[in-house]
Formats: C-alpha cells, structure tokens, sequence
C-alpha cells in the first residue's frame, strides 16, 4: 500500500506534466493545420497597370500562385448593377487584376510587410489584404496559443516541484543504502541506481495513461466531426517517443540534483 | 614516502571548527603493515579512521591516503581512491534489502566484475568465513557475528590494498572475534594487505607483528 502510494506520488506529477505536453503537442497541430487552411482560402489582392507573372513578384515575397481576374467578370458585374457606362471602351482603360496565394499564414506584421513590397513593385497601384478579418482570426489563434502555453509553465513548474520532493521522500527512504554503496565507492548512476529504477517504471506507466486517454478521444468520431480535420491528431509512437525523452531527463535532472545536494549536506 | 600508504603530518581533524578531536598529530603507516590505534572512548579513534576513508576532511594539516591527498579532494577522485580500501563498522553497515550474497559482492560489482567472476568471488570468500549456506539469506536474518563476518568478506572481496576496521570485534562472540581476528591476520600476511584497526583492546593472543598507536590528549602517539 505504502509503495503504491509512493509510486502515485510520482506518477501524478509526471501525467500532468504529459498531459499538457501532449494536449500542447495535439492543438499545435490543430492550429498548424488550421493555419493551412487559412492559408489556402486566404487572397490578397492587387491591381496593377502591367502584367504581373509569378516571377516577377517570387522575388519580393514568398507566393504559391498568382491569378488574374478576367476583366469580363467585373464587367458583367457592372453590367448587372445596370450602370450606364461604355462597357468596350472601358475595357480598354481598365487594368489587370490578380489574385495571390501565399505559402503561409502571415502575421499581422508580415502582411503589413507584404504590402508594402507589393506596392514598391513597379505598375502595382492598389493592394488589398483585408487586413482586417485576417488580423481578427490570427489575434484569436495567437490568443488561444498563449494561454496554452502559460497554462502548460503553470502545470509544468507546480508538477516539477512535486516530483522534486518525492524523489527527496525516495532519497531518504534508500538514502542509507546509497550511503554505504558511496563507501566503497560506487559512482553517482550506481549509487541512485534504484531511483533510476523507480522513476522509469512510473514514467513508462505515465505515458501508458496518457497514451490511452488521448488514443480513445482522437478516435472519438464526435470530436473529428468537431474538430471537423482530417488529420491525425495523435501519433502514438512519436509522442510516446517525446513523453518518454521528457520524463527520462526531468527525473534523472530530479535524481541527480537531489542525490547530489543531499549529499552535501 | 616510499611505501607508505597513510601519511599524516600536523593533521587537526574536527567536526566544528573550533573544537579539534585530533590536534597537529603526525605518523606513517607502511604498507603490509598491520596498526592497531587505541585510546579511552570519545578520544578521536573512530574520529581518525573516519578520515582515512575521506568521510572527514583534514581542517588542518595533510594526510594522504595511497598517494592521494585527502584535504581538498573532490568527490570522484574519492571514489575511485575507496576502490582500493576494504572498510568493517563496528554497526556492519550492511544493505538490509539485499541478500547475503549482493552484498558481498558489491566492491567487485562496483569495480565492474563480470557476473561470473562476481559469483565465484562471493561464493570463495562466503566458505572462508564460514557462511556459504547462508548466502541467500538477508542480513537481518543473521547473528550479529555473522553479519560481522559478511562484512568482512565484503571487504575482502575486491583485494584491497588498505582494510580500515573500527571495532570489528566490539559486539561479538568470542567464536566470531576469533574468526575476524584470523581473516585479518591473513589478509595482512598472505596477501599484503595493510590493516588498521581502531579498538579498545589488542587481542592478547594476535599472531601478527603490528604496530600500536594511542590516541590521548587529542593526540596521536606511536607506541610500538
């Protein structure tokens, strides 16, 4: 009893910790694929008096496509609006019209950037990013980023603290064992051998809690519909892999410090 | 220096500052030899040994312990300087979670022994102290005598060149002393190991030439 309160005392501390790194790991995901998204629907777009071609703009900023609009279009547009104008001889003056796709999701700042590299370009006369619904959607997905990532220090530093003093309870607990192996003398691993011990086993049992959780929500059907992405939002093996590079050097970081502190005392 | 394994010159030894245990003491022990210190209780006798094995730094002086100077030693070199003694409390200072066996074999699984050298290593030195069907059993299960005497196997196991013994005698019967007393005398004689003693009282009957130091008056003093 007394031992699997023991192990509990870690295995608590080390699942929060793997919790939040993984809900970080799944919604950066989500985000980044969403910024995809973004990307793909997102337009900017430029009147110019000359041809523009994708070469002529690559070197200014980083395009995936460059369109123009037919002239017919926004023709017919006023056509349908029944103004009374020269339509053929309007034809003549009016100029090119192109709409850009970018490779990314820009920043507020890269899109001010954005524009003015586009406007220094020669015959480009107007640019239009439509600042403003691009700034709202990106300010809320920076916004929701960094309480994530506040949210994830908090848990990550109170979980820290806990697993410092359970290896302290654990150090105490061998601390007589580890004392006479230092007198014949057996090096720092040797000696803190059975927290070693302890501490992997909790964090493979950690991971194993983790890996289940999120392994049954990602497959819930309601929460891919919700999400509404086709992506898969946990692989198992590669954060598995992560959570376990992370719990193996907080607890030889946690073993080694107190062992040695301890020790010097 | 020559052969000499401790070498203490103006040596002040002291758990506060202001209070030395051993005051500018000064001595040599040779290798192959074989010391008993002695001196009343409280006068710094375990206090002395203590520091041989690095466990109490020197706040005054030199003391250097097989060529390595002990004053301002740092933890590694510590560790590999106690690869080479063979240490016996008067306590027994054995792991109690381990079996007999574990933990004779703990300087040679600490030296980097392959397991099967381990296994032969603890099995030869369990029959020479008389405990080889004991070898699965834990300490606690034992007398005190023969958990003495699988501390001294332990600290024969890996040939050291130094055994530092405080009291190893102290709460034994007299079949266990006289066994401890033989594996001492033994080690010094045939394999050249340099035993230090720390007891209350030489063994009238000792079948070794050795040298006796006395502790008094904070004070370290070669006698014979």
């Amino acid at each position: 009893m007394r031992s699997l309160k023991n192990h509990l005392s870690l295995i608590f501390p080390l699942f929060s910790i793997f919790f939040a790194i993984e809900f970080y790991m799944i919604l950066n995901r989500v985000v980044t694929n969403y910024e995809k998204t973004l990307a793909n629907d997102y337009t900017i777009l430029i009147v110019s008096k000359n041809e523009l071609t994708i070469d002529k703009i690559k070197p200014y900023i980083d395009i995936s496509n460059l369109k123009e609009i037919d002239s017919n279009l926004i023709i017919d547009r006023l056509k349908k609006d029944k103004i009374d104008l020269d339509f053929d001889a309007l034809k003549t003056f009016l100029p090119k019209f192109y709409e850009i796709k970018l490779n990314h999701f820009p920043s507020s700042n890269e899109l001010k950037n954005i524009k003015e590299k586009l406007s220094s370009i020669d015959g480009i006369n107007r640019v239009e990013t439509f600042s403003k619904s691009h700034s709202k959607i990106y300010d809320l997905l920076l916004f929701i980023k960094k309480i994530l990532n506040f949210f994830i220090i908090i848990i990550g530093v109170l979980s820290f603290m806990l697993i410092l003093k359970q290896i302290k309870v654990w150090y105490l607990e061998h601390k007589d064992r580890m004392y006479i192996m230092e007198l014949f003398g057996a090096p720092l691993w040797m000696r803190s051998g059975v927290l070693i011990k302890i501490a992997i086993i909790d964090t493979i049992l950690s991971i194993l809690f983790v890996d289940a959780i999120f392994y049954y929500f990602s497959n819930l059907k309601i929460l891919q519909n919700w999400i509404n992405f086709h992506l898969d939002l946990f692989v198992l093996l590669k954060d598995s892999s992560i959570l376990l590079i992370v719990g193996i050097l907080i607890s030889f970081y946690s073993i080694t410090s107190i062992t040695l502190r301890q020790e010097q005392k | 220096m020559g052969n000499q394994v401790i070498v203490a010159q103006n040596l002040t030894l002291a758990y506060k500052k202001d209070e030395p245990v051993i005051k500018n003491s000064a001595f040599n022990i040779k290798s192959e030899d074989f010391v008993f210190i002695t001196g009343p209780s409280g006068s710094g006798k375990s206090t002395l040994l203590k520091s041989f094995y690095g466990a109490l730094k020197p706040i005054g002086g030199e003391l250097i312990v097989g060529g390595v100077s002990l004053h301002d030693i740092k933890k590694r070199k510590l560790s590999f300087l106690r690869k080479y003694l063979g240490i016996i409390f008067q306590d027994y200072k054995l792991i109690n979670e381990w079996s007999v066996k574990k933990n004779v074999m703990l300087p040679l699984l600490i030296a980097g022994y392959s397991k099967s050298v381990c296994e032969n290593q603890t099995r030869k030195l369990l029959k020479h102290v008389r405990l080889l069907e004991k070898a699965e059993k834990y300490p606690l299960e034992l007398s005190g005598g023969e958990q003495q005497r699988v501390a001294m196997a332990r600290a024969l196991a890996h040939n050291p060149v130094i055994i530092l013994a405080d009291e190893p005698t102290g709460n034994l019967d007299e079949y266990s002393s006289k066994i401890i007393w033989n594996l001492l005398v033994g080690a010094n004689k045939q394999l050249g190991t340099t035993v230090v003693v720390v007891t209350h009282h030489i063994p009238r009957d000792i079948d070794a030439t050795y040298k006796h130091f006395h502790i008094e008056d904070k004070t370290v003093y070669e006698i014979s």
